[in-house]
C-alpha cells in the first residue's frame, strides 16, 4: 500500500513538471508578452523596454523557468507581474470559492441524480422511468451558460428570489450550482439506473431475495453498492473538471473562482498566475484521480486487491 | 465559516432592508448605499502602479488629483487653488489649498504632493502616464502650500495627465507603512475611503466625513450624501444587464446597442449618454505594397459607407466620423467635414485605375502580377467582428477581397505593431489632441504608429502643438494637421462610439464626469 502511495507520488511530481513546462512554453508561444499587455497601445518604445527589464521578461526563456521551479522547489511560486501580489494569496483566494461551487454541485448531482435514477429503475419500463429519462437527456443537451441565463431570468428577475450574481450568502450559491449540477444530474441519474438494472438479476441479489430479506434492504445494501461504482468514478473525475474553475458559469454569475483567474491571467500574459493555478489544478486531480481509486477498493474489495 | 457566512447575510439584509444601517460616521449623510457594476476587476488601486481597466472606475472617488479636468476639456481648480505657468513655460508653480487631509489623517501639503508626483514619476513605464511624466525634470516643495515644477521644455499636455486618476495623490504615510500592499490598502483625500475588498465579488467604499474640498463642478463640495459605495464585480454583459432590471446593482455602463434599446423600455432606469473622447478608424498599413501608394488608401476610403456601417453594425448607436480627432478634443473641427473621403465607389474605382489597377471580368482588380486584396486585422471585441464584416462586404462591392483576422487585444496590438497586416480597424481613448502623434507622429513607428505613417509637415505641426501653450494656436496646428492627415489617408475614421451609463431612478443627482465617469458627491437616493 505505501509502496504503491509512492510511486503514484513519484508520477504524480513527474506530470506536474511536465505540465508547468508545457503552460510556460505555450504562453511564450502566445504573440505579445506581459509588458505589452501591460503598458497598453498608447507605450513608447523605450517605456515597453524599461516595462520588460522591470518585469524580467528581458531575461532569456529557460532562465526564467528555471528561477521559477527553483523558487517552486522553496515553496515560493513568485508574484504575479500585474498586481506584484504574491501568486499564493492570488489562488488561495479563489480556491475558496471553487471549492465550495464544485463541492454544492457534486452533493446536488449526487443526491439528486441517484434519487431519480433508483425511482426510474424501481419503475423500469414505466411511464415514470420514461418521463424521468427524457428530463434526464434534456438536462445533458441544453447548454449551461443557456440554462444560467434562463436561471437569472426566472428566479431572480421574474420572482425576485435569489441575488443575480455575487457571492457571499447561500442564496448565492444556488442558481451557479444547479446550472452547473443539471448535467452532472442526468447522467448520474442514468449511470445510477443503468448500474441498478445490471445487477437486479445478478444471482447475489436473487439469493438476498430468496434469505427472505426485504426489498428495501437488497435494493440499499446490496445492490446500491454496485451500482455506485460508475457514478463515483464519474463523479470523482467530474470533481477535477470542477476545481480547474468553470469559466462560463463564474462569468455569468460573478462567481470568484479560479477559471476567471486563470483567462484573466492569460490575457495579461501573467504567467506566474496562470502556472500557479495550472499547478493547483492539476495536484487536485491527481489527488481525486487517487481518492477515487481508495474509494473503488472500499467499496469493491475485489478489486482493491488487483489495483494496489 | 458559517458564523462568517450569517454574519454577512446578515449584513447584507441590513443594508438592503434599512439603507443607512451600515456606519455613516460623522456629518449629515442621510446615508444609502448605491452600487455600481464592474466588468474588470482592478488588480490593484495604487494609482501609480499597472493600469487595468475597472482601475480608473474606481481611483477618483478615493483619490484626488492636483487639477480638475471638466466635461468642456477645461482644467479647473481641484487640491491645486491656482497656479501659475512661467515665460517660457518651463516652470509651473502650484498654489495648494490648505486644509485638506487624507484618509488616515495626513495633511495634504506640498511635501506630500511632491512624494506622490515623485512616485508616480519613479514607478516609469508601469503607468501609463510615464511618458507624460517624463517632461517633468524636477518636483519641489517650495513651502507647506507652493508646489513648483520644472519642466525639460514647455508642455501642453501637462494639466492633461495631472488630472487623470492614475496622477492621483496618495498618502505618504501609509504608503510607507504598507509598502507593497498599498494597492489593497489604499489611501488618499477623495470624498470615499476603502472599506472592504472581497476579491473576485465586491469593492466597498464608505463616505470620507472630512470632506469638503470638491470638484467644481459638483454642487455638493463636501462629504457625500450616501453612506456606501459598493462596486460588484460581475464580468457578463447580459447579467448586469439583468443585475440592473432586478435592482441588484444601480449604475451600469453599456456599451452594446441592443442592450440600449432594452433599457430605455424601463422605467425605473434612466439611460445617459457619456461622453468619451474616442473614435473608431480603419487603418492602412502605409508602408505595405500596394497600401503604401496614397491612390490605394484614397480608393478603398472611398469605399466605406459610414451611414451602412454605424447602422448595421452598431444599431445606429453611434456618430459617423470624418476627422482623426474625436469631436470633444480641442482641434476638432465641423470645417473639416469638406476634406472627408466620403463614400464614392465610383471614384475609388476612378482612383484605382489612376494607381494603375485594370479591373478583370470577376470585379478585382490587379496591376502586375499582384491582385488587390487584405487582411484587415481586429481585435475580437464587440463590436469589431461585426464592424470587419461589414468592411468585408463593402470592399467586396468595388472588387476588393478582405479576408478578417480577429485576435485578442494583445496579440493584435503585438501583429500591427509588427506589421502583420493590411488594413486594421482599432479605436482610440485619450483625453488630448496629442493622441495624433502618439498614433501618427513618424518618431513613433514601429510602436505606437502601428500604421506606418510619416508626414515631415505633419510631424512639425504636431511636435509644435505640444508644446505651444496658446489654446488658439495650437488648435489651429491640430486643424492643420488634420487637413494633411486626410488628404495622406493613413486612416479613415469610422465612427465615434457613444457609450451610455444605466442608472436606476431611485438614484438622483448623478453628475457626469470626464471621460464616463458617474461622480457621486451630489448622489441622493431613494428607496428601492
Amino acid at each position: 500500500m505505501i509502496r504503491y502511495l509512492l510511486q503514484r507520488l513519484a508520477g504524480g511530481i513527474m506530470v506536474l513538471v511536465a505540465i508547468s513546462l508545457v503552460t510556460f512554453l505555450l504562453l511564450e508561444q502566445a504573440p505579445g508578452d506581459a509588458a505589452e499587455a501591460l503598458v497598453g497601445e498608447s507605450a513608447s518604445a523605450a517605456q515597453l523596454a524599461a516595462a520588460r527589464h522591470q518585469m524580467g521578461l528581458d531575461v532569456p526563456l529557460l532562465r526564467r523557468y528555471a528561477d521559477f521551479i527553483a523558487g517552486i522547489v522553496q515553496g515560493d511560486l513568485g508574484r504575479s507581474l500585474v498586481s506584484g501580489r504574491p501568486v499564493t494569496t492570488l489562488v488561495a483566494e479563489r480556491f475558496g470559492a471553487t471549492l465550495e461551487l464544485a463541492l454544492a454541485t457534486m452533493v446536488l448531482s449526487l443526491v439528486a441524480g441517484s434519487a431519480i435514477g433508483l425511482l426510474a429503475a424501481a419503475h423500469q419500463g414505466g411511464y415514470l422511468d420514461l418521463l424521468l429519462m427524457s428530463i434526464a437527456t434534456l438536462g445533458i443537451s441544453l447548454p449551461t451558460f443557456w440554462v444560467a441565463l434562463l436561471l437569472i431570468l426566472t428566479f431572480s428577475l421574474r420572482l425576485g428570489w435569489l441575488p443575480v450574481a455575487g457571492a457571499g450568502s447561500p442564496a448565492h450559491l444556488v442558481l451557479p450550482a444547479v446550472s452547473l449540477a443539471l448535467p452532472t444530474i442526468s447522467v448520474v441519474a442514468r449511470l445510477m439506473r443503468a448500474g441498478m438494472l445490471d445487477v437486479k438479476g445478478a444471482e447475489y441479489v436473487r439469493t438476498a431475495h430468496s434469505k427472505g430479506l426485504s426489498p428495501r434492504h437488497v435494493w440499499q445494501v446490496h445492490m446500491l453498492r454496485n451500482g455506485l461504482n460508475p457514478v463515483i468514478t464519474m463523479l470523482g473525475l467530474h470533481l477535477g473538471h470542477l476545481l480547474g474553475g468553470t469559466f462560463i458559469v463564474e462569468t455569468i454569475f460573478g462567481w470568484p473562482g479560479l477559471g476567471r483567474l486563470v483567462v484573466q491571467s492569460v490575457f495579461d500574459r501573467d504567467y506566474p498566475v496562470l502556472i500557479g493555478a495550472v499547478l493547483l489544478i492539476a495536484v487536485m486531480y491527481q489527488i481525486l484521480n487517487l481518492a477515487v481509486d481508495l474509494i473503488h477498493a472500499i467499496l469493491d474489495p475485489r478489486l482493491g486487491k488487483e489495483a494496489l | 465559516m458559517r458564523v462568517l457566512r450569517n454574519l454577512v447575510l446578515l449584513v447584507l439584509i441590513l443594508s438592503v432592508a434599512g439603507c443607512g444601517a451600515v456606519s455613516s460616521s460623522g456629518g449629515t449623510g442621510n446615508g444609502g448605499v448605491v452600487t455600481r457594476a464592474l466588468t474588470s476587476e482592478p488588480a490593484t488601486l495604487d494609482p501609480h502602479g499597472a493600469a487595468g481597466s475597472g482601475q480608473n472606475v474606481i481611483l477618483p472617488y478615493i483619490f484626488d488629483t492636483l487639477v480638475y479636468r471638466d466635461t468642456d476639456n477645461t482644467y479647473k481648480p481641484f487640491l491645486a487653488e491656482s497656479w501659475t505657468v512661467s515665460e517660457d513655460g518651463k516652470t509651473v508653480t502650484f498654489k495648494l489649498r490648505g486644509g485638506v487631509t487624507f484618509h488616515d489623517g495626513t495633511a495634504l501639503d506640498a511635501e506630500a504632493v511632491a512624494f506622490s508626483l515623485q512616485r508616480l514619476k519613479d514607478a516609469g513605464a508601469k503607468s501609463p502616464l510615464a511618458s507624460g511624466m517624463a517632461i517633468i525634470a524636477g518636483i519641489e516643495a517650495v513651502d507647506r502650500q507652493t508646489l513648483r515644477l520644472t519642466l525639460t521644455s514647455p508642455s501642453a499636455t501637462l494639466f492633461s495627465t495631472l488630472s487623470m486618476p492614475y496622477a492621483g495623490i496618495v498618502s505618504p504615510t501609509a504608503v510607507k507603512q504598507e509598502g507593497d500592499s498599498f494597492g489593497q490598502k489604499p489611501v488618499g483625500s477623495g470624498p470615499f475611503k476603502l472599506h472592504e475588498w472581497k476579491p473576485g465579488v465586491s469593492i466597498t467604499l464608505v463616505r470620507n466625513a472630512d470632506y469638503k474640498w470638491g470638484p467644481p463642478s459638483v454642487k455638493n463640495q463636501a462629504a457625500p450624501h450616501i453612506a456606501q459605495a459598493v462596486f460588484k464585480v460581475i464580468p457578463d454583459a447580459t447579467t448586469q444587464l439583468t443585475a440592473l432590471q432586478a435592482g441588484d446593482v444601480d449604475i451600469a455602463f453599456v456599451n452594446q446597442p441592443e442592450q440600449v434599446q432594452t433599457l430605455k423600455q424601463d422605467k425605473n432606469i434612466q439611460v445617459i449618454e457619456s461622453p468619451l473622447n474616442s473614435l473608431i478608424y480603419l487603418g492602412f498599413n502605409c508602408q505595405k505594397p500596394p497600401f503604401d501608394d496614397v491612390r490605394v488608401r484614397q480608393a478603398l476610403s472611398h469605399a466605406v459607407n459610414k451611414a451602412e456601417l454605424v447602422q448595421t453594425a452598431l444599431g445606429g448607436v453611434g456618430k459617423e466620423a470624418f476627422a482623426p480627432l474625436s469631436p470633444t478634443l480641442p482641434g476638432f473641427d465641423p470645417s473639416l467635414k469638406s476634406f472627408e473621403l466620403s463614400y464614392d465607389p465610383a471614384r475609388a474605382k476612378s482612383l484605382l485605375a489612376e494607381a494603375g489597377f485594370t479591373q478583370a471580368a470577376d470585379g478585382t482588380w490587379t496591376r502586375g502580377k499582384d491582385r488587390l486584396s487584405g487582411l484587415l486585422l481586429t481585435s475580437s471585441r464587440a463590436p469589431n467582428d461585426a464592424i470587419a464584416t461589414i468592411l468585408q462586404s463593402q470592399f467586396k462591392a468595388i472588387g476588393v477581397p478582405l479576408e478578417i483576422r480577429l485576435l485578442d487585444s494583445t496579440a493584435a496590438m503585438n501583429a500591427m505593431s509588427k506589421g502583420q497586416y493590411d488594413l486594421m480597424v482599432w479605436r482610440y481613448d485619450w483625453n488630448d489632441a496629442d493622441v495624433l502623434n502618439i498614433y501618427l507622429g513618424s518618431a513613433n513607428i514601429g510602436r505606437t504608429n502601428r500604421v506606418f505613417y510619416s508626414n515631415k509637415a505633419v510631424d512639425d505641426l504636431l511636435n509644435t502643438a505640444g508644446r505651444t501653450m496658446d489654446d488658439k494656436a495650437r488648435q489651429q496646428m491640430y486643424v492643420d494637421a488634420q487637413k494633411q492627415i486626410m488628404a495622406d489617408a493613413p486612416w479613415q475614421p469610422l465612427y465615434v462610439p457613444i457609450d451610455y451609463t444605466a442608472v436606476r431612478t431611485r438614484i438622483q443627482h448623478a453628475v457626469m464626469g470626464p471621460m464616463g465617469r458617474v461622480l457621486l458627491n451630489d448622489v441622493t437616493v431613494t428607496g428601492k
